[in-house]
């Protein structure tokens, strides 16, 4: 017994690990990218966590400045510039190593290598210089996050309001057409909406709901009300009959019941749906370029900003930013589903 | 039991939940209607140079399909704009987005304009001003006093007027990552390559270390340019496929792909920038953005050069971007000043010189050009416009300009999957569907 | 009055959705499944379906779409199905766990393809990875994937970023599951395998049905990862297709209704996948009444 209780228990140890692995990895990697100055992000075999600081070698050579840095890669410094142009120096370290200097600075401390011996010294490279650039290009993100929040709230409230009663319909009552109504839901994810996503916007741009968050929700929504309907009624059919009839014998109302007794058992799946809702509006950019081009959302007005940029690092910011608050709605959801109703008994 | 009057109830409750809803909605919308008329932002008296004017800066709208990096477009806000903010009491705001077409339509559609100033690729051109999305410029343009190079006149004029000022103007360059010199074939001068040196630099590179050459070829995007460099060099009219001339440089390529000269990756890049920067690549001939780009990441790295030649001279594509003002503005003065204001000689220098390192196409400008990094990718540009062999990109003369692309990438796939060559009945089958494609 | 009533709620109940759906939905499809049987001249006409199925990447793309669709649907479920049982325990930690399996779920749809592809590219962070741990010495090369490796890298890249959508589906079923059937189960004498084979996955059909019927409507539907990964054409979908239709080559004459004519034979498909796999599933619903 114990051997085998010891191979359940490696195997689920194992099981965890691999899971924690395959998603914190990539995860974490992407976060450091978003950290990563341009030079860093092609050096390779790269360092997992990202630099600090820069080695750099400045010679006087030519009545130029010839400016190394030096490279893990060849261990040895590497010849990237040569220029004696303040204004370009300055450009290239903020550029391309993410250091924040002033003309001055760099007149100082370059002119020592002028006496004929290289100079050797160390700059420290500013991590959140991408973050900073990004909040440079985009300057509307406060207005945009308050919007996303706005279209994700109506989103979640449109979807789950009809989407939750049609699943009750579907899950408690027996009417005609019923078999068919549940498929014939489903059937408007069957369509793909790439094809008609332009007649479906046009449609809503002449009812003048172009640039407003509702108008956005109402999008979203038609994908999710029909998810949400289709969740709710396994999870309405799974909750127990008996448990309503029970609360109708005691006096309560259909209503009553509903909101008391079958509502609250519902809620992981409720919370679910809310949380492919909000992801959904959230996440989306390309109908908000289309129908809200002059309202953004935040996840529209990070691609715009880094849109076709080859510039990983950057993007990678971007989306970080963009993720963060996905990722704190999450957390505060997950205690949710994990609620677990073992009190209530048969 | 009162059943019934529970379901009243209910019903009562659904009812006043829609219309709060419903109330939400009409608020919302209420909102911005009034938002998109009334651009005009009072702004806190942070320009502080102007004495007290009594108007409020008007808010002028750009929308752009160019600067669309992250770093251009912090360079226009933060070294541009402000210069002629202060100066004419505007605030601007910058837009830049993919596909201007779609926001262009619904803008006619609706006849709602909140863009005010639109920059237009040369490709492009033709569209809009079929579709009447910008205005003539007729009278700025002979306020003006600067000289612009006539190369772009068919794309930027319409009969006798001009719709756009050309502001930037970009080739195909050749980058070379400076651990490729060595294996230049005998007598061969990197500013002065021919195709065929090109091809046999990229063999001895493949022969020693193994496909060393960025040809960037993912799908739709631009092989039918780099093709067309290469033909024009040997006297193939662009886009045909099956001319003589574009036989020729397809052999060449034929023979980069027989040696495996030409880096298997680059059918999942849209530009050579990942390659080189990474040293995976040491060479490429591609737009000059890109270029740019990996030039001035490390400029002691790379030596920049002009397009290789044929037989026909140095060939290239070649596009512009154009700034216009759009047919429904609501501020034309505003929009003039800043169009005269974007083509200054020390403005369109300093745009050239901090974003792509395109070349501006006026003449005051070119003369001032240094030594500078970005300076010499411009000249190298210029050298190519003026002296090679170049041509448009005749977008308008097909029904869709995308399969134009897509015949090109299976000419090249199936160049690709078959070691090299091409033959001939092939490629005057693809011919036909170009041919088919044309209006 | 309330026999009335009762008869009238369900359909009170659905009005609004269905109210909602002919609104916004019902009508461009409508339109798009007349459009794709006419011909420019408006007459009725089968002429683009025989197109479509002639074009030379058809057949790809239907293998693909179906291919991907039956492999990650089964690798997606089981794995999903294994975390929610895991994540359903009680142990410490198990919160964490939990929303740790939730994260590939925030990560918008953009910033999942430049997460792969700067981890598949030669000098991306996968190799990086390997040669630090020296298990390769040079880096592979996983972007050039052809034909069936291609699609298996797009059915891992998929499964990432799916599977905590499969499992909340799954977890929030089995929250609801009352544990005393379980117990009854163990108290009987079943073994832990006996009793989730025999009694929890019965109980959990309906839920298991959704997840795996939603699964396959949006896995037929694949498209989007193929083209930021790989391009237009390299490894086709049906949907993909229609995507090249609308946003590639959208100015040729026929490429609406090409776009259409896919979108009908994409819809039919997903139909009739979800039609047989309710069929396959009612046959042995029957023996479970609890």
């Amino acid at each position: 017994m114990n051997q085998r209780s010891l191979i359940a228990k490696t195997v689920f140890y194992l099981f965890i690990a691999t899971m924690i692995i395959a998603i914190l990895v990539p995860f974490f990697l992407f976060l450091s990218t978003s950290v990563y100055s341009e030079y860093e992000v092609y050096e390779f075999p790269r360092k997992f966590i990202p630099r600090t600081s820069f080695d750099l070698k400045i010679d006087w050579v030519d009545d130029k400045y010839d400016f190394s840095v030096f490279s893990r890669e060849m261990d040895d410094y590497e010849l990237l510039i040569q220029t004696d142009d303040l204004d370009k120096l300055r450009r290239f370290l903020k550029r391309n190593l993410s250091v924040q200097k002033t003309n001055e600075e760099i007149d100082r401390d370059f002119s020592i290598s002028k006496n004929g011996e290289p100079l050797y010294l160390t700059y420290k490279k500013d991590l959140l210089y991408n973050y900073k650039t990004f909040f440079s290009i985009t300057n509307k993100a406060g207005k945009a996050v308050v919007n996303s929040v706005i279209a994700a709230g109506w989103t979640i409230l449109i979807s789950l309001f009809f989407g939750s009663l049609a699943g009750y319909a579907i899950a408690r009552y027996k009417f005609k057409g019923r078999e068919q109504l549940s498929l014939i839901l489903l059937v408007v994810r069957m369509f793909p909406a790439v094809a008609i996503a332009i007649p479906m916007l046009v449609y809503l741009l002449k009812m003048n709901f172009d640039n407003t968050m509702i108008g956005l929700a109402i999008v979203y929504s038609v994908g999710n009300i029909a998810l949400t309907a289709w969740i709710t009624s396994s999870i309405f059919s799974g909750i127990n009959v008996e448990l309503e009839e029970a609360s109708y014998v005691f006096g309560a109302t259909k209503l009553q019941t509903f909101i008391k007794i079958t509502l609250p058992l519902a809620v992981p799946g409720l919370i679910a749906c809310s949380m492919y809702a909000f992801l959904a509006a959230w996440n989306d950019s390309i109908t908000a370029l289309i129908l809200s081009n002059n309202n953004p959302t935040l996840s529209l007005v990070i691609y715009k900003a880094i849109g076709s940029s080859s510039a990983i690092q950057l993007s990678a910011a971007g989306a970080v930013i963009l993720i963060m608050p996905a990722l704190v709605f999450t957390f505060i959801i997950k205690n949710y589903i994990n609620q677990l109703w073992g009190e209530v008994k048969l | 039991m009162y059943k019934g009057g529970k379901m009243k109830k209910f019903l009562v409750m659904l009812l006043v939940l829609s219309l709060v809803m419903a109330s939400f909605a009409g608020c919302a919308k209420k909102e911005e209607p009034v938002k998109a008329e009334e651009p005009a932002k009072v702004e806190e008296p942070a320009k502080a140079e102007e004495p007290a004017k009594v108007e409020e800066p008007k808010t002028l709208k750009i929308t752009s399909g160019l600067w669309s990096r992250p770093e251009e477009q912090q360079f226009i806000r933060e070294e541009i704009l402000p210069g002629f903010e202060n100066e004419f009491n505007v605030k601007v705001e910058l837009e830049v987005i993919d596909n201007i077409e779609k926001v262009m339509e619904a803008q006619k559609a609706s006849d709602k304009w909140t863009t005010d100033v639109v920059m237009t690729h040369s490709g492009k051109m033709p569209l809009y001003i079929e579709n009447e999305y910008v205005q003539p410029l007729n009278d700025i343009k002979d306020s003006l006093d600067v000289s612009f190079m006539d190369a772009f006149e068919s794309a930027t004029t319409e009969g006798n007027n001009t719709y756009y000022l050309p502001i930037s103007a970009d080739v195909y360059l050749l980058i070379a990552n400076k651990k490729a010199l060595p294996y230049l074939p005998d007598g061969a001068d990197v500013t002065k390559l021919t195709w065929d040196q090109y091809k046999d630099w990229a063999i001895n590179m493949a022969k020693d270390v193994g496909p060393k050459v960025s040809f960037p070829l993912m799908p739709v995007k631009a092989t039918v340019y780099q093709m067309g460099g290469l033909g024009l060099s040997y006297g193939s009219e662009f886009p045909m496929i099956n001319s003589a001339g574009m036989v020729d440089a397809w052999g060449v390529v034929g023979e980069m792909v027989k040696n495996n000269a030409i880096l298997e990756t680059s059918f999942n890049y849209s530009d050579p920038i990942e390659q080189m920067k990474s040293s995976e690549a040491w060479l490429s001939f591609y737009h000059m953005v890109p270029v740019g780009d990996i030039y001035s990441s490390a400029p002691a790295k790379y030596v920049v050069a002009a397009a290789p030649a044929g037989p026909n001279g140095n060939g290239s594509i070649a596009g512009a971007w154009g700034v216009g003002i759009t047919a429904g503005t609501k501020n034309k003065e505003a929009a003039d000043e800043f169009i005269k204001y974007l083509v200054r000689p020390e403005v369109l220098y300093q745009v050239a010189a901090g974003t792509g390192g395109f070349i501006p196409p006026v003449e005051e400008v070119i003369a001032q050009l240094g030594e500078e990094p970005k300076d010499i990718i411009m000249k190298k540009g210029l050298d190519t416009l003026q002296n090679g062999v170049v041509s448009g990109v005749p977008g308008s003369d097909y029904t869709d300009w995308g399969a134009v692309k897509s015949v090109y990438d299976t000419v090249f796939k199936t160049m690709w999957d078959n070691n090299g060559s091409l033959d001939q009945s092939f490629l005057d089958e693809q011919q036909k569907a170009l041919e088919a494609l044309e209006k | 009055m309330k026999n009335k009533f009762r008869k009238w709620t369900p359909y009170f109940l659905l009005t609004p959705a269905l109210l909602y759906y002919l609104f916004f939905w019902i009508r461009p499809v409508f339109n798009a499944f007349i459009g794709s049987m006419t011909d420019f001249d408006g007459s009725f006409s089968l002429r683009f379906f025989i197109e479509v199925f002639k074009e030379p990447m058809f057949s790809a793309a239907f293998r693909n779409s179906v291919l991907f669709a039956l492999i990650s649907v089964l690798l997606q479920f089981s794995i999903a199905f294994m975390m929610a049982l895991l994540l359903n325990k009680k142990f410490k930690g198990v919160n964490l766990l939990l929303f740790i399996a939730l994260i590939p779920m925030a990560v918008p749809p953009a910033a999942v393809a430049i997460l792969w592809k700067t981890g598949f590219s030669t000098f991306g962070w996968l190799n990086n990875i390997l040669i630090t741990l020296h298990i390769i010495k040079t880096p592979i090369l996983w972007m050039t994937a052809q034909g069936f490796n291609a699609l298996l890298f797009l059915i891992l890249i998929d499964t990432w970023t799916v599977l905590p959508s499969v499992m909340i589906i799954l977890l929030a079923g089995l929250q609801n599951l009352n544990k005393e059937y379980e117990e009854a189960g163990l108290i009987f004498g079943a073994t832990k395998w006996q009793v989730t084979k025999d009694i929890v996955m019965p109980i959990l059909k309906p839920t298991i049905i959704t997840a795996v019927i939603l699964r396959m409507i949006a896995a037929i539907q694949v498209w989007m990862i193929s083209v930021m990964m790989f391009g237009y054409g390299r490894v086709p979908f049906l949907v993909e297709r229609i995507a090249y239709y609308t946003d590639v080559v959208p100015m040729l004459d026929e490429s609406y209704k090409m776009s259409l004519t896919y979108s009908v034979i994409v819809t039919v498909i997903v139909m009739l996948s979800v039609v047989l796999y309710l069929r396959a599933s009612k046959k042995s619903k029957k023996e479970v009444e609890i």
